[in-house]
Protein backbone atom coordinates (compact mmCIF):
# COMPACT_ATOMS: atom_id res chain seq x y z
CA UNK A 1 0.00 0.00 0.00
CA UNK A 2 3.02 2.40 1.22
CA UNK A 3 4.56 1.23 -2.35
CA UNK A 4 1.41 2.42 -4.18
CA UNK A 5 0.72 5.45 -2.22
CA UNK A 6 4.43 6.88 -2.73
CA UNK A 7 3.85 6.04 -7.19
CA UNK A 8 1.13 7.75 -7.20
CA UNK A 9 2.94 10.39 -5.77
CA UNK A 10 5.82 9.99 -8.30
CA UNK A 11 3.46 9.41 -11.30
CA UNK A 12 0.90 12.71 -10.22
CA UNK A 13 4.62 14.66 -9.42
CA UNK A 14 5.69 13.63 -13.31
CA UNK A 15 2.37 14.90 -14.80
CA UNK A 16 2.69 18.02 -12.77
CA UNK A 17 6.14 18.34 -14.42
CA UNK A 18 5.24 17.18 -18.03
CA UNK A 19 1.85 19.62 -17.61
CA UNK A 20 4.91 22.60 -16.89
CA UNK A 21 7.02 21.68 -20.13
CA UNK A 22 3.82 21.87 -22.05
CA UNK A 23 2.58 25.29 -20.63
CA UNK A 24 6.25 26.56 -21.53
CA UNK A 25 5.96 25.57 -25.01
CA UNK A 26 2.92 27.71 -25.12
CA UNK A 27 4.50 30.46 -23.79
CA UNK A 28 8.17 30.87 -25.32
CA UNK A 29 8.08 31.86 -28.72
CA UNK A 30 6.99 29.02 -31.98
CA UNK A 31 9.84 28.68 -34.58
CA UNK A 32 7.40 30.24 -37.03
CA UNK A 33 7.31 33.24 -34.75
CA UNK A 34 11.18 33.53 -34.43
CA UNK A 35 12.03 33.97 -38.27
CA UNK A 36 12.40 37.55 -38.19
CA UNK A 37 15.11 37.08 -36.27
CA UNK A 38 17.18 35.10 -38.51
CA UNK A 39 17.84 38.41 -39.86
CA UNK A 40 21.42 39.53 -38.44
CA UNK A 41 19.96 42.68 -36.33
CA UNK A 42 22.75 44.52 -34.98
CA UNK A 43 22.01 46.91 -32.10
CA UNK A 44 24.80 49.81 -32.24
CA UNK A 45 24.00 51.88 -35.09
CA UNK A 46 27.84 52.77 -34.70
CA UNK A 47 28.78 49.42 -35.61
CA UNK A 48 26.30 48.94 -38.29
CA UNK A 49 27.76 52.39 -39.78
CA UNK A 50 31.49 50.74 -39.97
CA UNK A 51 30.35 47.50 -41.14
CA UNK A 52 28.54 49.39 -43.83
CA UNK A 53 31.04 51.61 -44.84
CA UNK A 54 34.18 48.41 -44.80
CA UNK A 55 31.34 46.03 -46.86
CA UNK A 56 29.89 48.83 -48.95
CA UNK A 57 26.28 48.52 -48.00
CA UNK A 58 23.42 50.67 -47.23
CA UNK A 59 22.24 50.64 -43.62
CA UNK A 60 18.30 49.50 -42.77
CA UNK A 61 17.41 51.26 -39.26
CA UNK A 62 14.10 49.93 -37.74
CA UNK A 63 13.03 52.42 -35.30
CA UNK A 64 11.02 51.85 -32.59
CA UNK A 65 9.52 53.49 -29.16
CA UNK A 66 10.79 50.26 -27.27
CA UNK A 67 13.40 47.97 -28.80
CA UNK A 68 11.43 46.01 -31.78
CA UNK A 69 13.88 43.02 -30.89
CA UNK A 70 12.47 43.46 -26.90
CA UNK A 71 10.52 44.89 -25.09
CA UNK A 72 6.64 43.75 -26.38
CA UNK B 1 5.07 43.04 -32.93
CA UNK B 2 2.85 42.82 -36.56
CA UNK B 3 6.61 43.80 -38.10
CA UNK B 4 8.07 41.24 -36.78
CA UNK B 5 5.25 38.66 -38.44
CA UNK B 6 4.52 40.93 -41.46
CA UNK B 7 7.09 42.04 -42.90
CA UNK B 8 10.29 40.54 -41.63
CA UNK B 9 9.03 37.16 -41.73
CA UNK B 10 8.70 37.34 -45.62
CA UNK B 11 11.05 35.63 -47.69
CA UNK B 12 11.90 38.45 -50.26
CA UNK B 13 12.18 41.13 -47.62
CA UNK B 14 14.33 38.58 -45.71
CA UNK B 15 16.19 37.55 -48.39
CA UNK B 16 17.12 41.50 -49.76
CA UNK B 17 17.80 42.71 -46.24
CA UNK B 18 20.61 39.89 -45.92
CA UNK B 19 22.09 40.04 -48.73
CA UNK B 20 22.23 43.75 -49.42
CA UNK B 21 22.20 45.66 -46.26
CA UNK B 22 23.63 45.95 -42.81
CA UNK B 23 20.38 45.62 -40.50
CA UNK B 24 20.13 47.55 -37.28
CA UNK B 25 17.40 47.61 -34.38
CA UNK B 26 16.93 50.17 -32.22
CA UNK B 27 14.99 51.64 -29.32
CA UNK B 28 13.85 55.72 -30.20
CA UNK B 29 13.51 56.16 -26.92
CA UNK B 30 17.09 56.68 -26.25
CA UNK B 31 18.28 57.42 -29.59
CA UNK B 32 16.60 60.53 -30.16
CA UNK B 33 17.53 61.55 -26.67
CA UNK B 34 21.78 60.85 -26.76
CA UNK B 35 23.97 63.63 -26.69
CA UNK B 36 26.85 61.92 -28.83
CA UNK B 37 28.38 61.42 -31.73
CA UNK B 38 26.04 58.92 -32.45
CA UNK B 39 22.84 61.08 -31.65
CA UNK B 40 24.31 63.33 -34.14
CA UNK B 41 24.70 60.78 -36.82
CA UNK B 42 21.30 59.84 -36.18
CA UNK B 43 19.65 63.31 -35.87
CA UNK B 44 21.67 64.04 -39.43
CA UNK B 45 19.55 61.24 -41.23
CA UNK B 46 16.42 62.18 -39.22
CA UNK B 47 16.54 65.64 -40.57
CA UNK B 48 16.57 64.40 -44.24
CA UNK B 49 13.03 62.40 -43.21
CA UNK B 50 9.36 63.12 -43.19
CA UNK B 51 10.22 63.02 -38.90
CA UNK B 52 11.99 66.08 -38.51
CA UNK B 53 10.57 68.17 -35.84
CA UNK B 54 8.35 65.89 -34.84
CA UNK B 55 8.65 63.92 -31.46
CA UNK B 56 8.85 60.04 -32.08
CA UNK B 57 11.82 59.33 -34.73
CA UNK B 58 9.70 55.30 -35.33
CA UNK B 59 10.15 54.29 -38.54
CA UNK B 60 11.67 52.16 -40.65
CA UNK B 61 15.34 54.13 -42.32
CA UNK B 62 17.38 53.32 -44.98
CA UNK B 63 20.88 55.28 -45.47
CA UNK B 64 24.23 55.36 -45.98
CA UNK B 65 27.36 55.38 -43.82
CA UNK B 66 27.78 59.27 -44.67
CA UNK B 67 24.61 60.19 -43.65
CA UNK B 68 22.62 60.25 -46.47
CA UNK B 69 18.91 59.06 -46.27
CA UNK B 70 18.08 56.81 -49.43
CA UNK B 71 14.21 56.19 -48.06
CA UNK B 72 12.03 56.38 -45.10
CA UNK B 73 8.64 54.29 -44.79
CA UNK B 74 6.41 53.62 -41.43
CA UNK B 75 3.71 51.44 -43.21
CA UNK B 76 3.06 47.83 -41.96
CA UNK B 77 3.25 45.60 -44.80
CA UNK B 78 5.61 43.69 -47.04
CA UNK B 79 4.64 44.81 -50.55
CA UNK B 80 5.00 48.74 -49.69
CA UNK B 81 8.51 47.80 -47.36
CA UNK B 82 9.89 45.84 -50.58
CA UNK B 83 9.41 48.99 -52.47
CA UNK B 84 11.01 51.53 -50.15
CA UNK B 85 13.61 48.93 -50.12
CA UNK B 86 14.04 48.50 -54.17
CA UNK B 87 13.63 52.07 -54.19
CA UNK B 88 16.70 52.72 -52.21
CA UNK B 89 18.79 50.73 -53.55
CA UNK B 90 18.24 52.30 -56.64
CA UNK B 91 19.66 55.50 -55.45
CA UNK B 92 22.40 53.72 -53.54
CA UNK B 93 23.87 52.04 -56.72
CA UNK B 94 23.67 55.45 -58.52
CA UNK B 95 25.96 57.05 -55.54
CA UNK B 96 30.21 58.08 -56.63
CA UNK B 97 32.06 55.02 -55.07
CA UNK B 98 33.53 57.27 -52.50
CA UNK B 99 30.16 58.03 -51.30
CA UNK B 100 29.51 54.03 -50.67
CA UNK B 101 32.88 53.22 -49.19
CA UNK B 102 34.14 55.61 -46.21
CA UNK B 103 36.71 55.42 -43.44
CA UNK B 104 34.54 55.40 -39.97
CA UNK B 105 36.42 56.74 -36.57
CA UNK B 106 35.57 56.10 -33.22
CA UNK B 107 32.83 57.14 -31.48
CA UNK B 108 34.18 58.31 -28.54
CA UNK B 109 32.35 58.26 -25.03
CA UNK B 110 28.19 56.90 -25.24
CA UNK B 111 25.91 59.54 -23.52
CA UNK B 112 25.38 57.35 -20.20
CA UNK B 113 22.05 59.23 -19.68
CA UNK B 114 20.43 57.17 -23.18
CA UNK B 115 22.85 54.78 -22.83
CA UNK B 116 22.80 51.00 -21.21
CA UNK B 117 25.01 47.86 -21.10
CA UNK B 118 25.07 45.29 -19.07
CA UNK B 119 27.54 45.62 -16.17
CA UNK B 120 30.91 43.77 -16.41
CA UNK B 121 29.99 39.89 -15.21
CA UNK B 122 26.51 40.59 -15.34
CA UNK B 123 24.29 38.19 -16.49
CA UNK B 124 20.98 37.76 -18.82
CA UNK B 125 17.20 35.99 -18.36
CA UNK B 126 15.16 36.37 -20.90
CA UNK B 127 11.73 36.73 -19.83
CA UNK B 128 8.95 35.46 -22.41
CA UNK B 129 5.21 36.47 -21.77
CA UNK B 130 1.72 35.13 -23.22
CA UNK B 131 -1.60 35.93 -22.93
CA UNK B 132 -3.05 32.04 -22.47
CA UNK B 133 -6.98 30.51 -22.32
CA UNK B 134 -8.25 27.27 -20.89
CA UNK B 135 -9.17 24.95 -24.19
CA UNK B 136 -9.83 21.22 -24.16
CA UNK B 137 -9.07 21.77 -20.39
CA UNK B 138 -5.17 22.98 -20.57
CA UNK B 139 -3.29 26.46 -21.19
CA UNK B 140 -2.82 27.34 -24.00
CA UNK B 141 -1.97 29.88 -26.46
CA UNK B 142 -4.83 32.49 -27.57
CA UNK B 143 -6.33 31.12 -31.15
CA UNK B 144 -3.92 33.14 -33.66
CA UNK B 145 -6.95 35.59 -34.46
CA UNK B 146 -6.69 36.94 -31.42
CA UNK B 147 -4.97 40.21 -30.23
CA UNK B 148 -2.22 39.14 -28.26
CA UNK B 149 -1.51 35.84 -28.87
CA UNK B 150 2.05 36.37 -29.50
CA UNK B 151 4.76 35.89 -27.36
CA UNK B 152 6.15 39.33 -25.83
CA UNK B 153 9.67 39.17 -24.66
CA UNK B 154 11.94 41.40 -22.56
CA UNK B 155 15.38 40.91 -20.59
CA UNK B 156 16.23 40.93 -16.51
CA UNK B 157 19.80 41.44 -15.59
CA UNK B 158 21.24 40.62 -13.08
CA UNK B 159 24.34 41.29 -11.46
CA UNK B 160 27.51 40.13 -10.59
CA UNK B 161 27.26 40.26 -6.83
CA UNK B 162 23.39 39.58 -6.82
CA UNK B 163 24.52 36.23 -8.23
CA UNK B 164 27.13 35.31 -5.73
CA UNK B 165 24.59 35.71 -3.02
CA UNK B 166 21.59 33.39 -4.99
CA UNK B 167 24.16 31.02 -4.46
CA UNK B 168 25.47 31.45 -1.32
CA UNK B 169 21.59 31.54 -0.16
CA UNK B 170 21.41 28.18 -2.05
CA UNK B 171 24.58 26.81 -0.51
CA UNK B 172 23.24 27.79 3.33
CA UNK B 173 20.57 25.85 2.81
CA UNK B 174 17.98 28.31 0.91
CA UNK B 175 15.85 31.19 1.91
CA UNK B 176 13.89 34.40 0.93
CA UNK B 177 15.34 35.83 -2.18
CA UNK B 178 16.67 39.40 -1.82
CA UNK B 179 14.61 41.90 -1.94
CA UNK B 180 16.72 43.76 -4.54
CA UNK B 181 16.06 40.82 -6.87
CA UNK B 182 12.97 40.33 -6.03
CA UNK B 183 11.60 43.40 -6.33
CA UNK B 184 12.97 44.15 -9.34
CA UNK B 185 11.57 40.87 -11.06
CA UNK B 186 7.55 42.60 -9.47
CA UNK B 187 8.13 45.52 -10.37
CA UNK B 188 9.78 45.39 -13.83
CA UNK B 189 9.08 41.64 -15.07
CA UNK B 190 5.92 40.56 -13.55
CA UNK B 191 3.89 42.90 -16.51
CA UNK B 192 2.06 42.11 -18.98
CA UNK B 193 3.60 43.46 -22.44
CA UNK B 194 2.02 41.34 -24.75
CA UNK B 195 0.35 44.52 -26.24
CA UNK B 196 3.09 47.25 -25.91
CA UNK B 197 5.21 49.01 -23.26
CA UNK B 198 3.36 48.45 -19.92
CA UNK B 199 4.20 51.09 -17.42
CA UNK B 200 6.51 49.52 -14.14
CA UNK B 201 4.87 48.39 -10.85
CA UNK B 202 4.97 51.09 -7.68
CA UNK B 203 6.50 49.42 -4.62
CA UNK B 204 3.05 50.02 -2.91
CA UNK B 205 1.04 48.12 -5.23
CA UNK B 206 2.81 44.54 -4.37
CA UNK B 207 0.01 43.32 -2.19
CA UNK B 208 1.77 40.16 -1.53
CA UNK B 209 5.02 38.63 -2.33
CA UNK B 210 6.71 35.83 -1.40
CA UNK B 211 10.09 34.33 -3.47
CA UNK B 212 12.15 32.06 -2.34
CA UNK B 213 14.75 28.99 -2.85
CA UNK B 214 15.38 26.21 -1.11
CA UNK B 215 18.98 24.42 -0.80
CA UNK B 216 18.58 22.18 -3.94
CA UNK B 217 17.47 25.47 -5.75
CA UNK B 218 13.85 24.66 -6.05
CA UNK B 219 12.20 28.27 -6.37
CA UNK B 220 8.52 29.04 -5.50
CA UNK B 221 6.69 32.12 -4.83
CA UNK B 222 3.07 33.90 -4.44
CA UNK B 223 2.13 37.05 -5.54
CA UNK B 224 -0.99 39.68 -5.64
CA UNK B 225 0.25 42.90 -7.82
CA UNK B 226 -2.45 45.49 -8.20
CA UNK B 227 -3.31 48.71 -8.83
CA UNK B 228 -4.43 51.52 -6.26
CA UNK B 229 -8.02 51.47 -8.06
CA UNK B 230 -7.77 47.79 -8.43
CA UNK B 231 -8.17 48.57 -12.67
CA UNK B 232 -5.20 47.02 -13.30
CA UNK B 233 -3.37 43.89 -11.69
CA UNK B 234 -1.56 40.12 -12.04
CA UNK B 235 -2.06 37.54 -9.31
CA UNK B 236 -0.02 34.32 -9.54
CA UNK B 237 2.54 31.92 -8.51
CA UNK B 238 6.38 31.38 -9.61
CA UNK B 239 8.30 27.87 -9.46
CA UNK B 240 11.39 27.12 -10.58
CA UNK B 241 14.77 26.44 -10.87
CA UNK B 242 18.03 28.05 -9.82
CA UNK B 243 21.66 26.91 -10.04
CA UNK B 244 24.96 29.30 -9.34
CA UNK B 245 27.78 27.63 -9.60
CA UNK B 246 31.75 29.55 -9.23
CA UNK B 247 29.39 32.77 -8.93
CA UNK B 248 27.74 32.43 -12.32
CA UNK B 249 24.04 31.43 -12.75
CA UNK B 250 24.26 27.96 -14.70
CA UNK B 251 19.92 27.89 -14.73
CA UNK B 252 17.41 30.21 -14.12
CA UNK B 253 14.25 28.79 -14.83
CA UNK B 254 11.00 30.09 -13.69
CA UNK B 255 7.41 29.52 -14.83
CA UNK B 256 4.86 32.07 -13.54
CA UNK B 257 1.42 31.55 -14.28
CA UNK B 258 -1.36 33.84 -12.93
CA UNK B 259 -4.12 36.02 -14.33
CA UNK B 260 -3.47 39.91 -15.46
CA UNK B 261 -6.65 41.77 -15.66
CA UNK B 262 -6.88 45.68 -17.09
CA UNK B 263 -4.02 48.06 -19.19
CA UNK B 264 -1.35 51.18 -19.00
CA UNK B 265 -1.72 53.76 -21.47
CA UNK B 266 0.29 51.78 -24.14
CA UNK B 267 -1.23 48.22 -23.51
CA UNK B 268 -4.83 49.01 -24.27
CA UNK B 269 -6.84 46.23 -25.66
CA UNK B 270 -6.93 43.59 -22.80
CA UNK B 271 -9.38 41.47 -22.31
CA UNK B 272 -11.94 41.80 -20.08
CA UNK B 273 -12.08 40.50 -16.67
CA UNK B 274 -9.05 38.46 -15.28
CA UNK B 275 -7.58 36.35 -17.68
CA UNK B 276 -4.80 33.85 -17.79
CA UNK B 277 -1.03 35.00 -17.94
CA UNK B 278 2.02 32.80 -18.41
CA UNK B 279 5.78 34.17 -18.11
CA UNK B 280 8.67 31.92 -18.68
CA UNK B 281 12.40 33.10 -17.57
CA UNK B 282 14.91 31.07 -18.84
CA UNK B 283 18.96 32.25 -18.53
CA UNK B 284 19.99 33.03 -21.84
CA UNK B 285 24.16 33.40 -23.07
CA UNK B 286 24.00 36.47 -24.79
CA UNK B 287 25.59 35.36 -27.84
CA UNK B 288 22.85 36.81 -30.13
CA UNK B 289 22.82 41.15 -30.15
CA UNK B 290 19.07 40.20 -29.63
CA UNK B 291 19.43 38.89 -26.53
CA UNK B 292 21.82 41.49 -24.90
CA UNK B 293 19.10 44.54 -25.57
CA UNK B 294 18.33 46.46 -22.26
CA UNK B 295 15.45 45.36 -20.25
CA UNK B 296 12.68 47.62 -21.21
CA UNK B 297 12.29 48.69 -17.18
CA UNK B 298 15.95 50.22 -17.51
CA UNK B 299 15.03 53.21 -18.49
CA UNK B 300 15.49 54.84 -15.39
CA UNK B 301 18.54 52.57 -14.48
CA UNK B 302 18.65 53.95 -10.35
CA UNK B 303 14.82 52.40 -9.82
CA UNK B 304 16.56 49.33 -12.42
CA UNK B 305 19.01 48.31 -9.81
CA UNK B 306 18.19 49.77 -6.69
CA UNK B 307 14.16 49.23 -7.24
CA UNK B 308 13.64 49.77 -3.17
CA UNK B 309 13.95 53.33 -3.62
Amino acid sequence: MKNLVQITLIGLAVLGARADEVVVKEIIPSKAESTWLEIDWKTDLWEARKEAARTGKPIYLWEMDGHPLGCV
Amino acid sequence: MADRLLVFANEEVQNLLKEKFVTIAADDWYQRRRKDKVGEYFAKVVDQSPRKGVHTKQGHYIFTATGKLLGFNNNRGPEKRLAMMKDALSKWDKLPKEERTVEIPEHGKNDQGFYRELPKGGQIVKVYTRCLEERNGRLQKLAENKIGNLSAVDHLWLQHLEMKKLGNLIASGGGKISNVLSLRIAKFHLRDNTRGEPRDWKKNEIKEWSLKVDGKGKVSGNFLISSSDGKMGYQGKIEGELSVKKGRLSKFEFLVLGKHWGHSKYTRGARSGKTPMGQVFRLSDGKRASDRIPPQGIRWAPGYWNPES
